[in-house]
C-alpha cells in the first residue's frame, strides 16, 4: 500500500506517494526525475548515489524515502548557485578529477560534507572520509587533489563572500 | 517502546528496523522479506548516552556508529569502542547503523562486539512483558543468532564502572570498508590484579573469549597466551581469508594488543 509523504529536496518540497520499501535514490531518480544521483550496486558498497540528509552523508540506496520525510536533502543539483558552480564541483573541473563521471555526483556531497566538518582536511582524512565512494577511473589521486584545492580556495573567498553554502 | 514491542508481537513477519545498513542489503539480495519494518529511531529509551559512577557507561541501543565514534563520553570512557566503530564501514554507512543493529544482527565479525565483550559489558533487553539483564558474552548464540526471541528489543548496553584499558585490533585484507577477517581485543584491568580479557572475531560462529589465554596473560606468559589463542579459534574460509590465513594471524596480533594495552 503506497504511503503519502513530503520530501524536501534542494530545498523545494514534493509530495509523493510510494511503496514503504522503496530506497531514497529511487524516488529521487524516477518519481522526482533528478538524475545526478547514481545509482551503483544499490547495497552500499560503491558510494555513487551519495546524498546529504540534514548535512550527514549518507547511501540513499539504504534510506527508505519514507524514512527521508522531515529531513532537508541535497543531492548534487542543488550544490551550485544558480549558473555559478560551488568551489568543490571547480575544483573537480579544474583539477581533472571527473573522467567518466559516475562517481563525481556522490564524490562531491561527500566532500563538501567533509569540509563541512573539517575545513583543512589532510589528504589521509581525504582518502579516509571518502573511502565509501568509488571510483573506477580517476585512481584517487586528482579527487584528493581536488579536495584540497577547494579547502584553499574556500577558506580564500569566505570572509570576502561570507562563504558559499 | 511498549507500542514498538506491541506491533512486533502481533503482526506476523514484522521486524525491528534500525538504520537499515544491514536490512536494507539483505532485502535487495533476497535474503530476507519483512512483512513489516517496526521504525525504532524514535523510542526514547533507545537514545541516550549516561556515565554511570567514575568509569562506567550506558549506552541506548540507536546510538549510530559515528556517535559511538565522536561522543566525548563514549570516546573517554571506553575508547575502545570508539576505536572500533570507526574501523567499521564507512562515514555513509557509520551515518545510519546503530549499536544495537549491529549486536542484533550478531555478525561473527561484527567489530563492536569484541570491545564490549572485553569490558564485560550486560546488555539490557525488552523479551516478552519484561526487561532483561545478561553479560554479553552470553547474547551471542551463532552467525546471526541471539538469545532474543522475535519480538524482543535490545535497549541498551552498560559498561560497568571498573577502568580498563582495551584495544582492538581489526586485520582486513582492503584498507578501508572491509569486513574483520580477524578482530582480536585484549583488555586489562587498570587498578589490582590485570584479570584480563581477550576476545577473538570472526574465527568461529560466534565472538570468543579465551579464558586459558587471558590467565596465561595474568601471568605474564604473552607468548603461550598467544599460541592458546590461535588454538582456540575454530574459523572457516571464506570469500574474505583461508582458515589457515585467520589462524596464522591471530598470535602476533594478540601479541601486538598485549603490547599496546600493557
Ligand atoms: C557497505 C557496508 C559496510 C559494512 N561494514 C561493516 C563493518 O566493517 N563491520 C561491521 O561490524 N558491520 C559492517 N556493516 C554492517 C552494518 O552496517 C552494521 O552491522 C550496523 O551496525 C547495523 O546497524 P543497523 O542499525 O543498520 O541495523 P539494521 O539493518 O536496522 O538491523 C540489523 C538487524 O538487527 C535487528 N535490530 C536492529 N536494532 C534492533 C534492536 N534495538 N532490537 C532488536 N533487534 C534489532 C534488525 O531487525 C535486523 O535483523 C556494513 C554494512 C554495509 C552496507
Ligand atoms: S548505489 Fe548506493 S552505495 Fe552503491
Ligand atoms: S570518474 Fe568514472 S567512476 Fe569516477
Amino acid at each position: 500500500m503506497k504511503k503519502l509523504i513530503t520530501l524536501t529536496v534542494n530545498g523545494e518540497d514534493y509530495e509523493l506517494a510510494v511503496e514503504p520499501n522503496t530506497p531514497l535514490v529511487d524516488v529521487i531518480r524516477h518519481e522526482i526525475g533528478l538524475t545526478g544521483t547514481k545509482k551503483g550496486c544499490g547495497i552500499g558498497d560503491c558510494g555513487a548515489c551519495t546524498v546529504l540528509m540534514d548535512g550527514v552523508p549518507v547511501f540513499s540506496c539504504l534510506v527508505l524515502a519514507v524514512e527521508a520525510q522531515g529531513h532537508d536533502i541535497l543531492t548534487i543539483e542543488g550544490v551550485a548557485d544558480g549558473l555559478e558552480l560551488h568551489p568543490v564541483q571547480k575544483a573537480f573541473v579544474e583539477v581533472g578529477a571527473i573522467q567518466c563521471g559516475f562517481c563525481t555526483p556522490g564524490m562531491v556531497l561527500n566532500s563538501l560534507a567533509l569540509l563541512k566538518r573539517n575545513p583543512k582536511p589532510t589528504e589521509a582524512e581525504i582518502r579516509k572520509a571518502l573511502s565509501g565512494n568509488l571510483c573506477r577511473c580517476t585512481g584517487y589521486q586528482k579527487i584528493t587533489e581536488a579536495v584540497l584545492t577547494a579547502a584553499d580556495e574556500m577558506a580564500n573567498t569566505e570572509d570576502k563572500s561570507g562563504g558559499t553554502k | 517502546m511498549l507500542e514498538a514491542v506491541s506491533v512486533l508481537q502481533s503482526t506476523p513477519g514484522a521486524i525491528p528496523y534500525a538504520g537499515g545498513t544491514d536490512i536494507l542489503v539483505r532485502m535487495k539480495q533476497g535474503i530476507i522479506a519483512p512483512q513489516m519494518l517496526v521504525d525504532l529511531k524514535k523510542v526514547p529509551e533507545m537514545q541516550d548516552v549516561t556515565p554511570i559512577g567514575d568509569y562506567g557507561i550506558k549506552i541506548g541501543a540507536m546510538t549510530t556508529l559515528s556517535e559511538l565514534v565522536e561522543n566525548e563520553l563514549i570516546r573517554q570512557r571506553s575508547p575502545a569502542l570508539s576505536q572500533a566503530a570507526a574501523t567499521m564501514a564507512c562515514e555513509q554507512v557509520r551515518n545510519r547503523g546503530t549499536l544495537g543493529g549491529n549486536l542484533a544482527n550478531a555478525s561473527p565479525s561484527a567489530d563492536t562486539a569484541p570491545a564490549l565483550i572485553v569490558l564485560d559489558t550486560e546488555i539490557e533487553y525488552f523479551s516478552g512483558e519484561a526487561m532483561k539483564k545478561i553479560p554479553i558474552a552470553d547474547f551471542f548464540t551463532g552467525p546471526g543468532e541471539t538469545v532474543m526471541k522475535p519480538g524482543d528489543l535490545l535497549v541498551s548496553i552498560t559498561i560497568p564502572d571498573i577502568a580498563r584499558k582495551a584495544h582492538y585490533i581489526k586485520q582486513t585484507l582492503r584498507e578501508a570498508m572491509d569486513i574483520a577477517a580477524v578482530g582480536v581485543c585484549l583488555s586489562m584491568k587498570i587498578h589490582g590484579e590485570l584479570s584480563s580479557r581477550l576476545v577473538l572475531g570472526a574465527v568461529a560462529p560466534t565472538p570468543i573469549r579465551v579464558p586459558a589465554a587471558e590467565a596465561l596473560i595474568d601471568k605474564g606468559k604473552i607468548d603461550e597466551a598467544a599460541e592458546e589463542a590461535a588454538r582456540a579459534a575454530a574459523p572457516i574460509d571464506d570469500v574474505r581469508s583461508s582458515a589457515e590465513y585467520r589462524r596464522a594471524v591471530i598470535a602476533p596480533l594478540v601479541k601486538k594488543a598485549y603490547q599496546i594495552v600493557f
